[in-house]
Order: structure tokens, then C-alpha cells, then sequence
């Protein structure tokens, strides 16, 4: 019996199978099912079947979505690449439009660097629009972006002669010198137009070439420098207003003149290095005293001709002693030709003595008779060829009075007489005068009346023999001479009484005015000389 | 006071008789309009025109394009003074504010032409920003 089940069941299942092969071919056998199925066979012929069904179902998806997937694949890459195409062509026409000025010669150089920057400034944009893309540069402007949408795009660059881009300095920037480069913007962000108008390069030409020959390359490197940086700034870089601006442009400039394998360092850098150098003349105040050089100054590399030199405290010590770092930088300003005007309290005759010790004339000639100087704090100035321009006097009142405390109280008194010091009587204090800070001998004199006789006197200098400080001295002075007379407090036991309205700083605009520098001139000051300067 | 003409470098393509046969590039469909804005870039090497309505859509624009060889160069003011003429035929204006930007050779020349083509000018303002200048190497200070 269970032989004949188990064949029975065998049997029925075979029948099972092939009905269920052919049931989604034919509707009529699945009608025999129901009938002939037992009750224990349902469960696992049902399981069975769900399988088989599931696996049909899914080869039939899995058919339709791979040739969805192969059908719709060509599309995509056709769309790719008819969408990559255009970007491919890149930007429309690049119109760089080269102009020379009319007041420069038909020089064959100048035209054959005008042809040379029609390709040399295509290369350059080029290079800046793709740097820009993709680019994270904060200081730039970002409504040049998306160049792809312009028809053609223009740079304007006009060479020039300096009296032409003076004239464009003075109109647009208020400043009336001659410069290298001005980069003018023409862009206006809302005009939806196919031309993107950069704006103008106007490049000096004779600027150039005296950066060229200072630079140690030619005139079509600088030009192309100058270019480089213009552009630059035609695309919203601006190095002047922060730090990380100016990092940002200048990697910029070094980037586009490297890749394009061009000579020189961009115009930030070769900036930085000038400043290095201009860090060795410390305390000094840079000038050019011919008017005519003043308009061809290039601004962003000033060539000095003159430095104004503090002496008290600066290169000498109130003992004599000098700055080894202080005479180190008048050295290498004198090897390159610079003037130095001395500022000091001390007589020239000191000055000029003080400084033979050096021994610095084989350095050149930088103080003597003939070198103009403010001196005894501002009272006696000599200006071109070492002539006297101005010589302040002592109140005779003021100085009457002095002279009377210094007999009663057996203070030392020396009296300033140009080059010649006085004194009433001997005394160490003004034995040092000579000995270590190298005034001319003092001179005894034996009454009031003949001190006061001698000629005018420009300072006093007093000392206090006693170790206090010299506030008594000092307060008892300034009463004396209020309105009068000017105390200056040099050092721990010393004053100086000067003429009213007398000061190095006073002094040293007289000798600027003498000399011919004007504030309009390019004029740096370091230090105290910005207050000096200011003072007016 | 006349600024200075530019020369202009030489090109490859020689064009000859350039003052007679000069065309500027105009867009033919191009709306008319009784007022709107006239938008004047100066460069000096060419001068761009672009006319907008009120609202800051461009109507019309006009480019003089290149002005051609040195022996040409006192054609830069011409080109501006002809294509404001075009801008402004074109697109029919009565009533205009004019925009100037940049110092170029046209400039003056093509706000003459917008100020004599009968147009009724509320106002001409110059937006020309400060142009920037080389590196001026930074100073030190002593505190």
C-alpha cells in the first residue's frame, strides 16, 4: 500500500510538472489540477511553483531593463558629446587690440613689440580665463565667470610715452607722476551683450625701459610683466586691499609668466625685493630734489638721491659711541650714490670731525663743508654747497639771564656761536665737549658782556654738576624763558635752550623748501620724520 | 581738451579705404523704444554702444570694432561718434540717460554725437571706476 501511495504520489507529480510546463501554454489542464490533486500534495507543488514563476518574472524584467539600459545608452553618449562639443571650441574670438599713442616715434623696436604682444597678450588671457575656472580666489571679479557665453571678448592695450599716461594719472588717479601701468575697466556686469569689453591696458613705454635696464632684461619683458600684472587686475585682482589679495595675485603673476616661460618676476615680488633692500636704510627719509626727475619717478621703485639722517640717539650714542648696524646702512647708501643730509643738536664742525674718524671718505664724500645739514637743533641749516640758508638767535634777555645763574650757581654753561663755543669758566664737564664729542675748543670768556658781544648765539647748553636729575634746572629754565626761548631735555643732566619756533623738525622742512622738495614730491618718511613731516 | 589718438598697431588683413567702406556690426532685430538707456565703453582702441530699456534689457548695440592701421588713427573718434549715431537711429530714442565708461579716444566724440542727435538727455554720469596702477612696494613702520 505505501509502495502503490509512493507511486501514486510519484506519478501525480510527474503529471504535476509537465501540467504546470504546459498550463502557460494551454488554459484546459489547469482545470485537471484542482481534481486530481490529494490533499498532503498541495504544499510542496505549490512551492514549487512559485519558484519557477518568480524566475520567469525575473528574467523577463531583468531582459526588458537590459535593453531599456542598451537602447537608451547611444542617446546618452550622442547627448554627451553634442554637449561636450561646444565647450570644446571654448571661448568666442579673443580681439586683443594693440594701439600706440601718437606722440611715441615710429620707432621699427616699438612696432615690432606691438606685433609681438598681439600673440603675447592672447597667450596671457587664455591662460588667466582658464585659470580663473575652477579657481577658489577670493579677490577677483566674480561676475567674469561663464566665459563661454561671449561672442568674442577684448582687451585694449595702449603703449604710451610718459608725458600721456602722466596726463591719464593726474585725470583719473589724482596723482601727478608718470607710472608704469593703469589697467582702466570697461566691464558692466548687467549689459547682456556678446562682446565682454575688458578694458584698457596703457603701458608707459619709456617707464619700461628704464624698469628694463634697472632689471638686467629687455624691454619686451617688461612689457609683458607690466602686461600680465594690467591684466590681472582688469579681472578684479587687487593687490592693495589685503594680504591675502596681494598673495593671491601675486601667485597669479608668477603662475602665467613661468607657464608661458617668460623672463622676470612679477611686479608684486619684484616690489617685495626693493622693499628688502630699502629695510638697510633705516631712520631715514627718502627724497629726490630735482623737480623735473620728480615726474619721471617711478613710483613703485623709488630711487633715492638723498637721506636725512638723525644722528642723536640714532648712529651716535650719548656718549660718542656709534652704531655699528647704523653706519653699516650709511655705507651702502653712500656706495650707491646716495646723499645724506645730517639732522643733529651738535655743530657741524663735530659732525664733520665725528664722522673723519670713520674714516669715511674713501666711501665717498658725505659730510663736510659743503653738505647741506640741519644742525645745533634746528638753528643753523646750510643747504645747497654747504651755504647757510637760515640762523635763528638766542633772546639776548633770555640768554643774560642764563649766563648770570650759571656764575651764581657754578653751573657750566656753553653758549653756541655757529662752529664756536663759549663758555664763563673751566670745567670738566665742558672739557668733554671737546675731548669726546669733539666740538671745536672752548673758548673762556671773561665777562657777560663779552660772551654776549662775541656774536649771536644759537643754543645754550647747560649742565647740571650735581648727580640729580636736571628737573629743578630744567623747570627753572622753561619759567625763565617762556615765550621766549624753547628747553629741550637731551639728556639725564643736560638741557638745550633753542630759539622759539626751533626744531629739527622745523628745520628740516626749511631745508626740504630750500632744496626744492615739495610734499607733492615723492617723499618717504620713516619713523619720527612722519611726525616731523606732518607737523605744520 | 582733446585727448591724445592712438595709433594703432598693424594687423595682418590690410583694409583699404577703411574710412569709406567701414561697417559696424548691428543686430538687425533690434526693438524701438521712446526711452532708455545709453551705455558708452571707451576703450582706446574701440567703442562699444549698447542702448537698454528702462528695466536694463538691451535693445540695440553697436561696436565700432577695430579702427584699422596707424594712417587711420584719427578715425577711433570718428568710430564713435558713428556708432552713436547708428545706436541711436536705430533704436528711436527720445529720452535717455547716458552711462560712460572708460577714457578711450571715443569717448568724447560719441557723447558729442548723443548730446547733438536731438535726444533729451536726463543725465550723463561717468562710471568710470579708479583704475589701478603697478606695485608700490609697502612701507616699514617704526612704532
Amino acid at each position: 500500500m505505501v509502495r502503490l501511495h509512493q507511486l501514486l504520489s510519484r506519478t501525480l507529480a510527474s503529471h504535476q510538472i509537465l501540467a504546470s510546463a504546459t498550463s502557460s501554454v494551454r488554459s484546459t489542464p489547469r482545470l485537471l489540477l484542482p481534481l486530481r490533486l490529494p490533499p498532503p500534495a498541495p504544499p510542496p507543488h505549490g512551492r514549487t511553483l512559485l519558484p519557477i514563476i518568480v524566475a520567469a518574472s525575473r528574467q523577463y524584467a531583468s531582459s526588458t531593463f537590459g535593453r531599456r539600459g542598451r537602447s537608451t545608452r547611444p542617446p546618452m553618449l550622442l547627448r554627451r558629446k553634442r554637449a561636450r562639443s561646444p565647450t570644446r571650441k571654448g571661448p568666442g574670438e579673443l580681439r586683443v587690440q594693440i594701439g600706440i599713442e601718437e606722440a611715441l616715434p615710429d620707432d621699427p623696436g616699438i612696432l615690432s613689440i606691438a606685433e609681438t604682444l598681439r600673440t603675447d597678450v592672447g597667450k596671457a588671457v587664455k591662460l588667466a580665463l582658464n585659470d580663473l575656472e575652477g579657481s577658489d580666489y577670493m579677490t577677483r571679479d566674480p561676475s567674469i565667470c561663464n566665459v563661454d557665453k561671449y561672442a568674442s571678448i577684448e582687451v585694449s592695450v595702449l603703449l604710451c610715452d610718459d608725458d600721456f599716461i602722466r596726463k591719464l594719472n593726474k585725470e583719473w588717479r589724482d596723482e601727478d607722476h608718470a607710472t608704469d601701468v593703469l589697467s582702466m575697466s570697461q566691464h558692466i556686469p548687467e549689459l547682456d551683450i556678446p562682446i565682454l569689453q575688458l578694458g584698457d591696458i596703457v603701458i608707459s613705454v619709456d617707464t619700461a625701459r628704464r624698469q628694463a635696464e634697472e632689471r638686467g632684461h629687455t624691454l619686451v619683458d617688461e612689457i609683458r610683466i607690466l602686461m600680465v600684472h594690467g591684466l590681472l587686475h582688469l579681472l578684479g585682482f587687487d593687490h592693495e586691499v589685503s594680504k591675502v589679495a596681494e598673495e593671491e595675485m601675486e601667485k597669479e603673476e608668477e603662475h602665467i609668466l613661468n607657464t608661458l616661460e617668460w623672463r622676470g618676476k612679477g611686479l608684486i615680488k619684484s616690489a617685495y625685493d626693493i622693499a628688502t633692500v630699502m629695510e638697510h636704510l633705516q631712520n631715514s627719509v627718502e627724497a629726490d630734489s630735482n623737480i623735473e626727475k620728480v615726474i619721471l619717478q617711478e613710483k613703485h621703485q623709488p630711487k633715492l638721491s638723498h637721506i636725512i639722517c638723525d644722528i642723536d640717539g640714532t648712529i651716535m650714542d650719548y656718549e660718542g659711541g656709534l652704531h655699528e648696524k647704523s653706519i653699516g646702512s650709511l655705507r651702502e647708501a653712500i656706495a650707491t650714490g646716495v646723499n645724506v643730509i645730517m639732522v643733529t643738536g651738535k655743530s657741524r664742525a663735530s659732525t664733520i670731525r665725528t664722522f673723519k674718524l670713520l674714516d669715511f671718505r674713501e666711501k665717498g664724500d658725505f659730510i663736510s663743508e659743503t653738505s647741506p645739514g640741519v644742525f645745533l637743533q634746528g638753528s643753523l641749516i646750510y643747504g645747497r654747497d654747504g651755504k647757510k640758508v637760515h640762523r635763528a638767535e638766542l633772546d639776548l634777555d633770555v640768554c643774560k639771564e642764563a649766563l648770570l645763574y650759571s656764575l651764581k650757581h657754578r653751573i657750566p654753561l656753553v653758549a653756541y656761536c655757529e662752529e664756536q663755543c663759549l663758555t664763563l669758566f673751566e670745567h670738566p664737564f665742558v672739557e668733554l665737549l671737546h675731548t669726546v664729542h669733539n666740538e671745536n675748543k672752548v673758548k673762556v670768556m671773561h665777562s657777560i658782556e663779552d660772551l654776549l658781544e662775541y656774536s649771536s648765539i644759537q643754543k645754550l647748553l647747560l649742565f647740571d654738576s650735581t648727580k640729580e636729575d636736571s628737573s629743578v634746572l630744567r623747570q627753572h629754565f622753561s619759567e625763565l624763558s617762556r615765550g621766549k626761548a624753547h628747553v629741550i631735555k637731551m639728556h639725564s643732566n643736560t638741557i638745550d635752550i633753542v630759539p622759539l619756533n626751533t626744531s629739527k623738525g622745523g628745520g628740516l622742512r626749511i631745508l626740504l623748501d630750500h632744496l626744492g622738495i615739495t610734499k607733492d614730491c615723492d617723499l618717504d618718511s620713516i619713523g619720527d620724520y612722519t611726525r616731523w613731516l606732518s607737523n605744520k | 581738451m582733446t585727448k591724445a589718438i592712438p595709433k594703432i598697431g598693424s594687423r595682418k588683413k590690410v583694409r583699404i579705404g577703411l574710412r569709406r567702406n567701414a561697417r559696424f556690426s548691428l543686430r538687425k532685430s533690434a526693438r524701438r523704444i521712446t526711452k532708455g538707456i545709453i551705455h558708452v565703453q571707451a576703450s582706446f582702441n574701440n567703442t562699444i554702444i549698447t542702448v537698454t530699456d528702462p528695466q536694463g534689457r538691451v535693445v540695440f548695440w553697436s561696436s565700432a570694432g577695430t579702427c584699422g592701421f596707424k594712417s587711420s588713427r584719427k578715425a577711433s573718434p570718428y568710430a564713435g561718434q558713428r556708432t552713436a549715431v547708428d545706436a541711436i537711429r536705430t533704436v528711436g530714442l527720445q529720452r535717455a540717460e547716458v552711462m560712460v565708461k572708460g577714457a578711450g579716444s571715443g569717448r568724447d566724440a560719441a557723447l558729442r554725437a548723443i548730446a547733438k542727435s536731438g535726444v533729451r538727455l536726463s543725465c550723463i554720469r561717468d562710471v568710470t571706476p579708479m583704475p589701478h596702477n603697478g606695485c608700490r612696494p609697502p612701507k616699514k613702520r617704526r612704532l
